[in-house]
């Protein structure tokens, strides 16, 4: 299995590709934040950002981990390199785990940097401002790190589905908009339902909504964010995530386990 | 949601159990992806429905389809399928038999609600609300609610609850409509075939009588209540009109009721639907639930048209809540025209219906309602250009909106000169909370103020109110009795609750409460009647109470405020 690992890792450093196209993820991520704020009205800080749009840190972050799933679970699929590891000796759980271990933990590791420097890079720039505190942001960006772990085995399931990297990789586009979709149907009750959810539930700040009559501008909305975590959040979440990676796991090796490798 | 993931996977079940016998002798390419379709499925429709706990089984039956992947043998296969299909099965029958499927939490509801609430409810020291003995005294009470899974119990103590403010913005709204109208159905109680109207004279007469033309019958609630047919009596239609044959008809006095006085009765009243923080008003809509309360049959005292003392014995007919509507919306209903509608009652008066404070969606949030203040004017000065010498503007169930379109109407009635309407509060932007100085009164903030344009100083102007005249409603009452033309007319004062609300979700609805404070010149809240419960909106005329009042308009159909409002202006309608 370790050599199985090592030698997805040797052409992903020969390839490079699969690092360039994280940088400019990254890059691109951190320019959307950029542009959020400079765009909006209020400039006290990039806090007010955060508290007010949590979702800005999610949407197209979920979406783009379909690509380092992709690759990594599924890139030489179509080359049948999984029939010659097996004619190897390896067993079908060890070809199985040497992928999709390594490809989820990555991805979701991944995921994790670009949020952080998604974060630190504009703060840094554009000061913080005190609507919600810097750690507190930290802290909940960690704890996505589960249901990122979630989202990252959905899709590596669906890599043994289909057995198709691109599909996998053309899905980090259309996974953004799908999830701008889903966000209409968020609500209290599923926060568990989707491993997106759970994230925008970790994500969500709002302590507090309401509005002042000001004789020019009509009704102005004002809001107060919180930065504690509730207990029965952080317990359920990291129950979830967990039974759901190993179920979507199960699934996977499930299907691969006597697949006909034609 | 939960019946169409339930015959997805049956059909899923069934469809697999059938493919697993041909796999078995002709192997298919895609089976294998097919065993796991069950579970994806799952997994698409949890993300467009919460998690239900009895539903358990059902997600467990589509994880251990997957099973059919390690065991090789048909029958094991099969067997593993007809175990799924029957978790899902059992499942769902457990989803239809439990009393807690999908249902909220009453008790984390009114939690929620209560410290929501308790920290933003912007009159508690004003109406002198004391917080810890309201918790003391609904927790056990939500707590039974919960621990029956009473839907009912629920909607009552939220009603209980939201009375004790005495504020007509504290409400208890159930998240879904046919749900409020069956719960209400059971908490307005019985239907005899009569309502109550309090006289100003402090007797009390029957109203909307079984049998009147032009009166409800219990046979005909009204689409609104058509559930209310469920509570018909058996013999409702031989017993519907008892009290008609007795001789009991609309305006007669009734002296007693089941051996009670009236005023007793209404002591018994458990629940009303609206909050009138002004007492008088409160005893006003209060007589009219009265007439709910009884058992199978109520034995009612009264005086019939000739005065002669008559007692009859009016069995249940139904569920009296169509009829307590109908009451109050004959009593309280305005002119049926659009909003902002122009009505010519004779050749010297007009009306202007307003029944909310909005003109479109564009403005509503805004403070810029100049595109209707410039049409208002227009269609003002035409009037006067016309010779028209009267305006009634009819106010009746306005149920408030936006201060700004307040002031967008009343300045083209103001005196000349500038008016303060009210003034903001100052709020604390980080924790959105309003801030109040030392002297615990609010801090001002700014002044919502207009210029007056006195346009109709050549004639009168009659405002037409009731107790369901609120919020922006009752502001322009304020504003407009101070102007030297204008007369506030109607059988009660309205209702003077005028600060702004937020609604917080509780569970199974929403608790609609004050929350921003509008206050006055000296920092006190505007035009909320405060703990001593006296409505501080001026009513100048007070349309009086009276057999003709309701005959008026239970018998002959008519708007009796109206005709005493041309009266008044000397231009009676023929």
């Amino acid at each position: 299995m370790k050599n199985i690992i090592r030698e997805l890792g040797y052409h992903m450093r020969k390839d490079g590709l699969l690092l360039r196209v994280n940088l400019l993820v990254t890059v691109l991520l951190i320019a959307v934040m950029f542009v959020s704020y400079l765009t909006q009205d209020d400039a006290s800080g990039f806090s007010r950002l955060i508290a007010a749009s949590p979702q800005i840190l999610l949407v197209l972050h979920f979406g783009f981990m379909g690509i380092n799933i992709g690759w990594f679970t599924g890139g030489d699929m179509k080359d049948k390199v999984i029939n010659y590891e097996i004619l190897q000796g390896h067993s079908r759980l060890r070809i199985f785990l040497a992928r999709t271990l390594p490809a989820i933990f990555l991805a979701s590791f991944i995921f994790l940097f670009q949020e952080l420097l998604a974060l630190v890079i504009p703060s840094a720039v554009f000061g913080w401002g005190d609507v919600i505190s810097y750690h507190g942001v930290i802290l909940r960006i960690l704890l996505t790190l589960l249901p990122a772990l979630r989202m990252a085995a959905f899709l590596a399931l669906l890599t043994f589905v289909v057995k198709n990297s691109y599909v996998i990789m053309a899905c980090s586009v259309v996974l953004p908009v799908l999830i701008g979709i889903l966000m209409e149907g968020f609500s209290e009750a599923c926060t568990y339902a989707a491993g997106y959810y759970n994230a925008l539930k970790l994500f969500s700040y709002t302590d507090w909504g309401i509005y002042n009559v000001d004789p020019v501008k009509g009704i102005v909305e004002y809001m107060s964010y919180t930065d504690s975590l509730s207990p029965s959040l952080v317990i359920g979440t990291v129950l979830v995530s967990v039974i759901m990676t190993l179920l979507y796991l199960l699934a996977g090796y499930a299907l691969f386990r006597r697949e006909d490798l034609n | 949601m939960d019946v169409i993931f339930v015959i997805i996977e049956l059909i899923l079940m069934i469809g697999l159990f059938v493919l697993i016998g041909i796999d078995g002798k002709r192997p298919l390419s895609k089976m294998r992806l097919l065993y796991l379709a069950p579970f994806l499925v799952a997994v698409v429709c949890a993300t467009r429905m919460p998690g239900e706990w009895t539903l358990v089984g059902a997600y467990f039956g589509t994880v251990l389809v997957i099973g059919c992947l390690f065991v090789t043998k048909v029958l094991s296969k099969r067997i593993l399928t007809v175990i799924s299909a029957g978790l899902i099965l059992v499942s769902f029958g457990l989803c239809m038999l439990s009393s807690t499927y999908r249902r909220a939490d009453y008790l984390k509801g009114f939690e929620h609600g209560f410290s929501v609430m308790k920290e933003h409810y912007v009159l508690t020291e004003e109406k002198g609300i004391d917080w810890n003995q309201l918790y003391a005294t609904y927790y056990p009470k939500f707590a039974e609610a919960e621990a029956k899974h009473d839907s009912v119990l629920n909607q009552k103590y939220w009603m209980q609850f939201a009375e004790e403010f005495h504020d007509g913005h504290v409400g208890f709204f159930n998240e879904s409509d046919s749900r409020m109208i069956r719960n209400l159905l059971e908490l307005m109680g019985n239907d005899y075939g009569l309502s109550f109207v309090r006289g100003s004279d402090g007797t009390f007469l029957a109203a909307n009588v079984e049998g009147s033309e032009g009166c409800m019958s219990v046979l005909e609630p009204g689409k609104d209540y058509s559930d209310a047919e469920d509570y018909l009596s058996e013999s409702v239609e031989e017993d519907r009109l008892t009290l008609w044959n007795a001789g009991l008809r609309n305006g007669c006095v009734i002296t007693s009721w089941d051996g009670k006085s009236v005023e007793e009765v209404m002591g018994e009243v458990e629940v009303i639907m609206s909050n009138c923080p002004d007492l008088e008003n409160d005893r006003f809509f209060r007589t009219m639930y009265a007439a709910g309360i009884g058992g199978e049959s109520v034995t009612i005292t009264f005086l019939d048209e000739n005065g002669n003392e008559k007692s009859v014995t009016a069995p249940r007919l139904g569920a009296y809540l169509p009829r307590l509507a109908s009451t109050m919306e004959k009593i309280d209903e305005g002119v049926l025209e659009s909003n902002l509608g122009w009505r010519e009652l004779s050749s010297d008066t007009v009306l202007l219906r307003i029944y909310s404070m909005s003109y479109d969606l564009e403005t509503y949030d805004g403070a810029d309602y100049t595109e209707m203040t410039d049409e208002l004017r227009e269609q003002v000065l035409a009037l006067k250009e016309s010779g028209y010498k009267n305006i009634i503007i009819d106010l009746r169930r306005n149920s408030g909106g936006s201060p700004f379109m307040v002031m967008g109407v009343a300045k083209l009635f103001a005196p000349l000169g500038h008016h303060v309407d009210c003034y903001s509060v100052v709020i604390n932007e980080k924790t959105a909370c309003f801030e109040r100085g030392e002297d615990g009164k609010y801090v001002k903030d700014k002044a919502l103020a207009y210029d007056g344009e006195d346009l109709w100083n050549h004639g009168r102007i009659l405002l037409l109110v009731n107790g369901e005249t609120v919020s922006a409603g009752d502001e322009m009452t304020y504003l407009m009795s101070q102007y030297p033309n204008v007369t506030i007319m109607g059988y009660t004062k309205s209702n003077s609750s005028c600060q702004a609300v937020t609604q917080v979700s509780v569970g199974e609805g929403a608790l609609s409460f004050s929350a921003v404070p509008n206050i006055d010149e000296n920092g006190d809240a505007f035009i909320d009647a405060l703990a001593d419960r006296k409505g501080r909106v001026p009513i100048d005329i007070v349309v009086p109470v009276d057999r003709d009042m309701v005959t008026e308009i239970f018998d002959r159909g008519e708007d009796h405020l109206l005709q005493e409002a041309m009266k008044e202006l000397g231009d009676p309608i023929e």
